[in-house]
This record gives C-alpha cells, sequence and structure tokens, in this order.
C-alpha cells in the first residue's frame, strides 16, 4: 500500500492556500506537504520535500507560473504539475500546455476538481488535461483562418467545381476581381492550387455544413 | 556671475585631487626622509585650501600659479628631480583647466617649469644643470600638460552638458503648452480634435481646387508596416489597399516627402486600371512623414505641376493638425489601456482572490455539514452563488484583459474573444466576419471590441441567451459591428444604466460611431454599431 499522495501548494494569496488546504486535508489520499508564495520558494521548497504533485497559480511575485512551471518540468520530469488560474481564455490553456504542466484548472471550479485534476497530475504527470480540452485545440488550430464573406462564396463555389469565369458571373462580380479572391484565399489556407486548397480547407473545418454562419 | 566651476564638478574634486596628490608626496617624502619638502607641503596645502574656494576665473588662475611657483621651489629646495613634491605639479594644472580652459593648466606648469629652468640657470652650487634638469623633471612637466590637456577636455564636455539642460526645460514647457491647449480643445469642441474630419477636409479641399473624383487619406500604423485609412472620398469600390512596404508608391512616396503622379487609378485591381491619373501627396509634419493623400482622376493630364501645388497648399496645412489628432487618440487609447490593465491586477490580486478563497472554503464548509441539517441547502446555494460570482469576476478579467493585437484585425479579435466566450459559457457563437488587409485606426479598433464585450456580457449576464450572433464588416474608415442574442430581451424599466448602454453609447461616440440597441424578432436583442458607411 502506497501512501498519501504528497502535495505542495504555491500560490501568493495565503487565503487560497488555506482554502486548498482544508480542501486537500479532508481527503485522506493527500497529504499537504508544504506552502509556498513565491517562484523561488516554490523551486527550493520542491527540491527540499520532493512532492508528487505541486498546484502552482499562474501569478507569482517573482516570476510568471508558466515559466516555473517550465523550470519545474525540466528539473522533475515526473511531477505532478497543475496551473491554477483566475485568467480565462483559450491562450491560458495553450500556454499550460506548451509549458509541460499535466492539467489546467481555473479558480472558478470547485474543489473537488482542483482534487480531481491533483491526482490526474499525480497519476500521469506528463499527459496534459483539462476541462473542454478538445474544442480550445480545434479552435486553436481554425481561429488562425478567417475568411471574409466574399472569400467564403468564393470558396464554396470552388469547391462545386466551378471554374473563375462562372464563379464571377455567379456572383456578378469581374472575372479578375475573382481571381483576387482566390489568389488571396490561396495564400490564407496556405494553397498552391485548388485541390492544395480544398484539402487544408476540409482540414481547418472551413469547408463542413458550417455552423459560424450568419443567417 | 558666471561660475568659476562648472556645476557638475563642484570645489569637492578640486580638493580631492589636492588631498590625493598632497597624501601621495608626503608619504613619498616619510619614505626617503627629505623632511624639508613636509614644510612646503604644508605650505601647498594652504594655497590649495585657497584655491579650491571657489571664486572667478583671476582667482583660480592666480592661486594655481601661486601653487605652481611654491612647487617649482620647492622642488629647487629639496632635491631636483628626487624630489617628493614633483608630482604635486599635476594639482594646479587639474583644477586650473578644470576650473577655465586649457590655458588654466598650462599657465601654472608653464610658471613651475620657467622657475625651475631660472633656478637652473642661476644655480652657483657647482652642480652640471643637466643633473639639474634631468628627464624624471621633463616628464613630470609633460605629464602635468596632459592632465591639463584631459581637464580641459572634461569642462568641455561638462559645460555642454548643462547647457543642453535649459533646452530639455524648454521643450518640456513647450509640449506642456501643447498639451494644456490640446485639452482645452479637447473640451470643448469634440469635433475638431478629430483625425476623420481633418482628413475628410483634406479630401474635400482637394476636390475644390482639382478635378478628383475619389480619393484616401491613409497613415502609417504604429508598429508594422500597413497604412490604415482615415478618411474616404467617392463612391465606387476602391481599394485602398495600399501598404508601406518598400518599392510600392506610398513607400517612395513617403520616403522622399515629394508628390507623385501616376497614370491609371491606383486603388483599382491591377489589370482594371482604366485610364485616368493618381496623385500622392505626403503627409509630413515634423520633418517625418506619416503617411500619404491619393486623390485620383479620371481625367487624363489632370494633375499638372500647377494643380499639384495647388493639392499640396489644401493637404500640407492640415497635416500638422491631423497628426496632432492621431496622436491624441494614440495616447487617450494608452491611458484607457494601461488603466484596464492596472484595474485588471487589482481586481485579480484581491477582491477576485478572496471570493476565490471563500468558494474553497465554502466548499469545505458543505462537505462538513450533515446532508439533512437544515443548514445545508443554504450553505449549497450560498457556495453556488459565491462560484457564479468568482466564474463572473473571472469574465471580466477576461474582457478587461482582451485587446486587439498589433498584427490582427478587428475582426480577429473579436472572433477570439466571442469564441473564447461561448466555449466559456455554453452559448453558441455564429460568427461572421467580412475584414480585408486594411486596418482601421487603434482607437477605433479598441473601442468597437469594448462594445461587443460589454454587448456579449449583457447577453450572457441578463438575458440567458443560448446563441449569439456577432457579424463584423471593415472597410476601414467605416465598420458596421452586431451582435444579436436569443435571450430575454431588454427590460423596459432601467435598462438604460443597467445594460452599459450609457457606456457602450459614449464609447461609439468616442470614434464617432452610432450605437443601436434594439428587440430582436422573436425574443432577444441587437446591438448595432456602425461607424460611417460600410461598402456591400
Amino acid at each position: 500500500v502506497t501512501g498519501p499522495t504528497t502535495v505542495v501548494l504555491v500560490d501568493d494569496h495565503e487565503l487560497i492556500r488555506q482554502g486548498l488546504r482544508r480542501n486537500f486535508e479532508r481527503d485522506s489520499t493527500f497529504e499537504v506537504v508544504g506552502e509556498a508564495g513565491s517562484a523561488s520558494e516554490a523551486a527550493a521548497l520542491i527540491d527540499a520535500v520532493r512532492p508528487q504533485v505541486v498546484i502552482l497559480d499562474v501569478r507569482l511575485p517573482d516570476a510568471s507560473g508558466l515559466d516555473t512551471a517550465k523550470a519545474l518540468r525540466a528539473a522533475h520530469p515526473d511531477l505532478g504539475i497543475v496551473i491554477l488560474t483566475m485568467y480565462a481564455g483559450d491562450d491560458q490553456v495553450l500556454g499550460a500546455l506548451e509549458s509541460g504542466a499535466s492539467a489546467f484548472i481555473p479558480k472558478s471550479a470547485p474543489a473537488h476538481e482542483v482534487l480531481a485534476a491533483a491526482r490526474h497530475a499525480a497519476e500521469a504527470p506528463r499527459t496534459f488535461s483539462a476541462a473542454d480540452l478538445a474544442a480550445v485545440l480545434r479552435r486553436a488550430t481554425t481561429a488562425k483562418v478567417t475568411l471574409t464573406a466574399r472569400e467564403r462564396e468564393v470558396l464554396d463555389l470552388l469547391a462545386e467545381g466551378l471554374a473563375v469565369a462562372a464563379i464571377a458571373k455567379q456572383l456578378y462580380i469581374s472575372p479578375s476581381t475573382t481571381k483576387a479572391h482566390i489568389a488571396r484565399l490561396y495564400e490564407k489556407l496556405g494553397a498552391g492550387n485548388r485541390a492544395q486548397a480544398m484539402v487544408h480547407a476540409v482540414k481547418l473545418g472551413l469547408l463542413r455544413p458550417s455552423t459560424e454562419e450568419y443567417p | 556671475m558666471r561660475p568659476t566651476f562648472p556645476s557638475l564638478t563642484g570645489p569637492f574634486v578640486h580638493r580631492l585631487i589636492r588631498v590625493v596628490l598632497l597624501a601621495l608626496c608626503v608619504g613619498v617624502t616619510l619614505g626617503t626622509g627629505e623632511h624639508e619638502a613636509l614644510v612646503y607641503a604644508a605650505g601647498l596645502a594652504v594655497l590649495g585650501l585657497l584655491s579650491s574656494h571657489p571664486g572667478n576665473r583671476l582667482w583660480v588662475l592666480g592661486n594655481a600659479s601661486a601653487e605652481a611657483l611654491l612647487v617649482g621651489f620647492g622642488v629647487v629646495q629639496t632635491g631636483w628631480a628626487e624630489s617628493p613634491l614633483l608630482p604635486y605639479l599635476i594639482a594646479p594644472a587639474f583644477t586650473g583647466a578644470l576650473a577655465v580652459s586649457v590655458l588654466g593648466g598650462v599657465l601654472p606648469v608653464g610658471v613651475a617649469a620657467a622657475a625651475l629652468v631660472a633656478a637652473a640657470l642661476l644655480d652657483d652650487s657647482g652642480t652640471p644643470r643637466d643633473q639639474l634638469l634631468t628627464s624624471d623633471t621633463a616628464q613630470w612637466v609633460v605629464l602635468a600638460l596632459l592632465v591639463a590637456t584631459v581637464a580641459a577636455w572634461v569642462r568641455a564636455v561638462l559645460l555642454e552638458a548643462e547647457q543642453s539642460q535649459p533646452d530639455v526645460a524648454a521643450a518640456q514647457l513647450e509640449a506642456l503648452r501643447l498639451i494644456t491647449e490640446l485639452r482645452a480643445v479637447a473640451r470643448q469642441l469634440p469635433g475638431t480634435l478629430d483625425p476623420a474630419t481633418t482628413a475628410e477636409s483634406m479630401l474635400e479641399r482637394s476636390r475644390e481646387v482639382s478635378r478628383v473624383d475619389s480619393g484616401a487619406v491613409l497613415v502609417t500604423v504604429v508598429g508594422s508596416h500597413k497604412l490604415s485609412v482615415v478618411a474616404r472620398l467617392g463612391a465606387g469600390r476602391s481599394r485602398w489597399e495600399l501598404s508601406a512596404d518598400e518599392g510600392g508608391p506610398a513607400a517612395l512616396v513617403m520616403e522622399n516627402q515629394r508628390p507623385m503622379v501616376l497614370e491609371g487609378h491606383l486603388s483599382a485591381a491591377p489589370d482594371e486600371r482604366r485610364s485616368g491619373m493618381t496623385l500622392v501627396c505626403p503627409l509630413v509634419s515634423g520633418g517625418r512623414a506619416f503617411g500619404v493623400v491619393v486623390v485620383e482622376s479620371h481625367v487624363a493630364g489632370a494633375f499638372p505641376p500647377e494643380t499639384v501645388d495647388r493639392v499640396l497648399g489644401c493637404v500640407s496645412p492640415l497635416a500638422l493638425q491631423l497628426q496632432t489628432a492621431l496622436v491624441f487618440d494614440e495616447v487617450r487609447e494608452l491611458a484607457t489601456a494601461e488603466e484596464r490593465r492596472r484595474l485588471s491586477r487589482e481586481i485579480h490580486d484581491g477582491i477576485a482572490q478572496e471570493l476565490a478563497s471563500v468558494a474553497y472554503a465554502l466548499d469545505t464548509a458543505a462537505e462538513d455539514i450533515e446532508p439533512d441539517h437544515v443548514a445545508s441547502n443554504q450553505v449549497n446555494d450560498v457556495r453556488d452563488a459565491v462560484r457564479r460570482l468568482v466564474t463572473e469576476l473571472r469574465m471580466s478579467l477576461f474582457d478587461l484583459r482582451s485587446e486587439v493585437a498589433p498584427d490582427e484585425g478587428l475582426g480577429a479579435a473579436i472572433g477570439r474573444h466571442v469564441r473564447a466566450v461561448g466555449a466559456a459559457t455554453g452559448m453558441t457563437v455564429h460568427l461572421s466576419l467580412n475584414e480585408g488587409p486594411m486596418r482601421l485606426g487603434a482607437e477605433t479598433e479598441a473601442e468597437l471590441l469594448r462594445i461587443v464585450q460589454e454587448a456579449v456580457a449583457n447577453a450572457r449576464r441578463h438575458a440567458q441567451a443560448r446563441n449569439l450572433w456577432v457579424a463584423c464588416t471593415v472597410d476601414p474608415p467605416a465598420a458596421d459591428v452586431t451582435v444579436e442574442d436569443d435571450g430575454r430581451g431588454l427590460t423596459p424599466r432601467g435598462s438604460a444604466d443597467s445594460h452599459g448602454l450609457v457606456i457602450m453609447r459614449e464609447r461609439a461616440a468616442r470614434v464617432r460611431g452610432e450605437l443601436v440597441v434594439e428587440p430582436r424578432s422573436p425574443h432577444g436583442t441587437r446591438v448595432r454599431v456602425t461607424i460611417g458607411k460600410v461598402r456591400t
């Protein structure tokens, strides 16, 4: 039988550490072995007590939590790192993912979710878990390409196999304007020809029956 | 009276030099046992004290020469080249040059050298003269002259630095005067200090003096090679997609700060350039080009030199006003953005953390309490309420921190924001963006994004909407942004302040936009902000 999972709490707000500590202490599978209020304290503490999991706030007085996570990951490959943050937005989740953290949890989540994230981090420190991760990753790839309404029309007609002249006729624009739209479309999609453009558009989710359509 | 010492080297420096050199001389004296030198050292100390006292040039020169004479006399009396007093020759050389000029250093050294030569000529002890005036003595004299040169150079540098200070103060005064003026203008006449109004009047005036059909005023976007369209003249589908990239007409005109006449229409697609002429004029203020005015005419030969001069005559006088308005907008936007960042930090580090910790404490309390206890439901309700507040604060922080990045446009920023909010709240977002490569002004982009944030927050917070439709068309300087939701709609009473409508309206007015808030059929709210008229 292994002992409880050892946890270190890192947050510059003492009240947050207290609140989390009480919740961890209620659960006999965890043991809080230390607290730190800054990145430098955290690094020293973790070197000394070697916990299985660290709960890390992304905003620390002396360094960013993500940089701290990177440094901790480099020094301790098997440490479970849970990023805890008040900030919202996909870039926060992606930043945590890139830093080598094991889990991401917002401060608005209830305590039992923090414990669940800590449990995951202890078991699989080198994987990454976050709520709604699949959607975040999908947005990260599609958000990079934004088409204008006209370009979207041109793309749809291209997908139907229409020639430039036919597209121009259908959209009531000149062939040269159509060509300019197609050129910009290829550029945005990173394609050199129509076939490539189609493949990339499908990959980026631009050619599915779109839900992102203004009525 | 003009102070003798440059203020950056007060008497302290002069005294320090003397104390150090005197200590050296006394040290050597004690080492060699030439105790007679101590008498001269004492005399030099007294003279040194006098010399370090600030006074006019004559005072300094006189003292330095007296010092040098005493050094010379002392050297003669205490063993010529072996004299421990010889290094002290540097003191009058340094202080004289620092206080007066290179002459002030050379004069005392010359006095000492003359004294030494005279003493050697008059010497009747029978010692050969070349043993009296050795190369060692000459070395110290040369060294003292070198020190005098260096000190004179230091003096020149210090004086220059001092004299440039009054210029800085004058520039600051001038800046203060301008800013005060700006403040008065900005408070009283909101319309006049507006880039679009100024730019439009440039185009209007150009049309009065030449046969211009269409035109645009474009200015550089800070931190990028792009140009943003401040004003536009004439209907049609002209594409003012100019960039400030090297080699292009806009870049050439800005680089040479001279107007340029081109065949054909610059704003048409490359293979659709009909006959006609384009005139590109630089916008210059303070010797720097910050944009171009492009005017086009369908008439061949529409821009002969005298017409170009007339157009320039309309454009150039307004360039300074336009740039002032642009800078004023930029400063206002910087201040607003900085204040939002500060507010976000304050909320993040203060109330947000405290509420989050209360929520964690309530999590513990909710688990501790027996499920059938009378207070159990209440504790759970309070916990959920606090949790909602933390979520709400988190979204507010997200709004405060969302900005239009320098390399993305308004549409991209709006898209990023509403997608993230949709993901965090479970609202389905339907997005339609129509945005070309041209940008709006930075302040316009920022205010439009904030209006969208407010409208989306209303839909989320008050209306409990399930779907959100966001449409954004950017056609600089025009823009059209609509946010619609299928929520409960506006409450008739108190809606004006409870939904941040006043703030949205103010934001719109700040960038010359018009805000319309109306019910959406069958239910929900539509918020639409338009700036100018976008072309479809």
